[in-house]
């Protein structure tokens, strides 16, 4: 409805406006293993997913942008710290409902959500952004230290648009290269606990752009720091944050990492990161799940340090060739991320892939022992998690394989 | 007749916000064997709050609670839970049935965490559910079971393990009339035979009718306490 009237405003003639958009279309199947945490037998998954972009200009001061997505799911994902999800349906906390939920016969829902619904308004030097967006700091690849507003995890099928959050954001911009932003976004609830504050910084010297980062996270304070640079071919970029939670010790997460083309087809990109909250012993992993960085802010990872590599080659023009791996240095486990993906035509993807979790699966746990012996119900989470030891990081994951359709208009 | 549960005292105050609320109000109460107690009231009257705090499933603010003669203040939660599983039995008003189990499974779980040998169970778990009229059905799971037939297995679970003292939290609330009526019977008689102690918390008349001591709660605090 909102895409209609700005259409007709633009036929009125005061509006430059456009709709674009994509389908897209995820079919995933999970294979587990034989252990309590998984389900019993391999499962499917089917989804269909429709953006709707709307975007509307008034000279250079004012924009507007409108995104409306719907999407249908055929079928119950293993949603295990969000691994192997399609991350197109993904939804932030909203000051306002602006989605709705239909259950059809036969297990297959259909929701749709506006994702986006903004208005920008340009002055001189100033951005004022006012209403749902994408909020997003830092520059990390694999890992996102400074990415503390619905980050996504690696093992997302798709990660084009992060879930917009109703938020105020203010862009200053000093001289040819530096920009402030502020933000202040809703995260749950009006409280300083349900709120994001950021404020981050950036200005070039050379061929290096510095950043500094400082915000109240949910109540926690965070301070940070990014780089992106070059050496040579490389480029180098590095975020760091220190969070310092009021009632919990301060904690550290930070990322090295370097991209570069070895070949005029090959690029080749990798990722040292430490987050110094994690477990240092698998058996502490899930209990960790239960904690603020993991329960409110999007930290995927349960251990404390980790690499990433990824090797992309492109094997013909419309062919390339994709092989990612993600290792937890402590436990020895690694996620292997192979994949395909296939242009058929300008606006038009296919692609193919796979989650390989490697590394040593969880012990064998009685049933039993999970079950409160006086209400007969499943143990609270806390007492439930310290029953279930696990043995490695990505060992814990099943076997997840997914095919992927994308056209964009 | 021994004292089986007995409370002195007792008081339970919840915090909602800024404001208290006084569940319980120095309640003293003993339970002797082979009572079949109703404890009345309206919701909010403190008799679900009484049950769990008699089940050592909460903590009061004040008072205590004692189970044959011993003080659950005193105890480590360790010691509360191997109580609860060795001299308590639960009934609750949704079964809570363990879904993946059999009838006789579900019934023969106190009996595992007990340590009762396999063959001793497995005698026991007959026994039990013949007594509560599911004989043929030890194999079924609850979910090829009626609302009736599962509470009848929630009943034998819990006095399967021998238990001094059965709780139930309105245990008829969910069975129409009829069903409601037999699962009735059927306790009173575990009750007269066996000489099982049982305490409901209920809002069903129909407890009133078959218990043979009523005591009624009205904002934390017990009004009357009578036996017939």
């Amino acid at each position: 409805m909102i895409t209609l009237l700005l259409i007709a405003l633009a036929n009125a003639g005061e509006l430059e406006a456009s709709l674009h958009g994509d389908v897209k279309t995820f079919g995933t199947a999970i294979f587990p293993y034989e252990h309590i945490l998984m389900p019993p037998e391999a499962s499917g998954t089917s989804v269909w997913n429709l953006r709707l972009k709307g975007e509307a200009r008034y000279q250079d001061w004012v924009r507007v942008e409108v995104h409306h997505v719907l999407n249908s799911n055929l079928g119950d994902a293993l949603a295990l710290g969000g691994f192997g999800s399609t991350g197109v349906n993904v939804v932030a906390p909203e000051v306002v409902q602006l989605g709705w939920e239909h259950d059809i016969e036969g297990g297959v829902s259909l929701t749709g959500r506006t994702d986006r619904a903004n208005v920008l308004l340009r002055a001189p030097n100033v951005d004022i952004t006012l209403g749902r967006q994408a909020v997003s700091f830092g520059n990390g690849l694999f890992f996102t230290p400074l990415d503390l507003v619905s980050p996504f995890s690696a093992a997302t099928i798709d990660s084009d648009y992060k879930p917009g959050v109703d938020a105020v954001r203010v862009d200053g911009f000093i001289g040819m290269t530096g920009k402030i932003t502020g933000v202040a976004a809703y995260a749950g609830d009006w409280s300083a606990d349900g709120t994001v504050l950021a404020l981050n910084g950036q200005g070039t010297v050379g061929v290096t752009d510095l950043g500094g980062f400082a915000g109240l996270i949910r109540d926690d304070v965070v301070l940070g720091t990014t780089v992106v640079s070059a050496i040579g071919p490389v480029g180098i970029h590095s975020d760091i944050a220190l969070t310092l939670p009021e009632d919990d010790d301060a904690y550290l997460r930070a990322v090295l990492g370097g991209i570069g083309r070895p070949t005029g087809t090959t690029i080749v990109s990798g990722e040292l990161y430490l987050q110094t909250m994690g477990a240092a012993d698998p058996a502490d992993y899930l209990g960790k799940t239960l904690e603020k960085p993991w329960a409110e802010q999007g930290v995927w990872t349960w251990g404390r340090m980790y690499t990433a590599l990824t090797v992309t080659q492109e094997l013909t023009p419309l062919l390339s060739a994709n092989l990612a791996s993600i290792v937890n240095v402590e436990d020895g486990s690694a996620l292997l991320l192979p994949a395909v993906s296939w242009s058929v035509s300008e606006n038009t993807d296919v692609g193919l892939g796979a989650f390989m979790g490697l590394g040593k699966r969880p012990g064998e746990v009685d049933p039993l022992t999970l079950i409160d012996p006086t209400t007969f119900q499943p143990l609270p989470d806390a007492q439930l998690f310290n029953r279930i030891p696990l043995a490695s990081e990505f060992g814990t994951y099943p076997m997840t394989v997914f095919a992927s359709f994308k056209a964009y208009w | 007749m021994s004292i089986i549960a007995s409370v002195s005292g007792l008081t339970r105050d919840y915090i909602q916000g800024t404001i208290t609320v006084r569940a319980l109000r120095g309640v003293d109460l003993s339970i002797q064997e082979g009572d079949f107690v109703a404890l009345m009231g309206p919701s909010g009257s403190g008799k679900s709050t009484l049950l769990n705090l008699l089940g050592g499933l909460d903590e009061p603010s004040a008072g205590d609670v004692s189970i044959e003669g011993t003080s659950l203040t005193d105890m480590t939660e360790a010691q509360r839970s191997n109580l609860r599983r060795d001299r308590l039995g639960f009934i609750f008003q949704s079964y809570n049935l363990i879904p993946v189990l059999s009838a006789a499974e579900n019934a023969e779980f106190v009996l595992l965490l007990q340590g009762v040998g396999p063959k001793e169970r497995r005698e026991r778990v007959f026994k039990t559910l013949a007594d509560v009229g599911l004989a043929g059905m030890e194999n079924r799971r609850p979910n090829e079971l009626s609302g009736g037939q599962q509470q009848r297995v929630a009943v034998a679970r819990a006095i399967a393990g021998k238990p001094a003292l059965i709780l139930a939290d309105e245990p008829t609330a969910n069975l129409d009339s009829e069903t409601g009526n037999a699962l009735l019977e059927l306790m009173k008689k575990l009750n007269e035979k066996n000489g099982s102690t049982f305490v409901f918390a209920t809002h069903d008349p129909k407890v009133m009718a078959v218990a043979n001591r009523v005591i009624k709660l009205v904002d934390g605090k017990i009004i009357s306490d009578e036996r017939q």
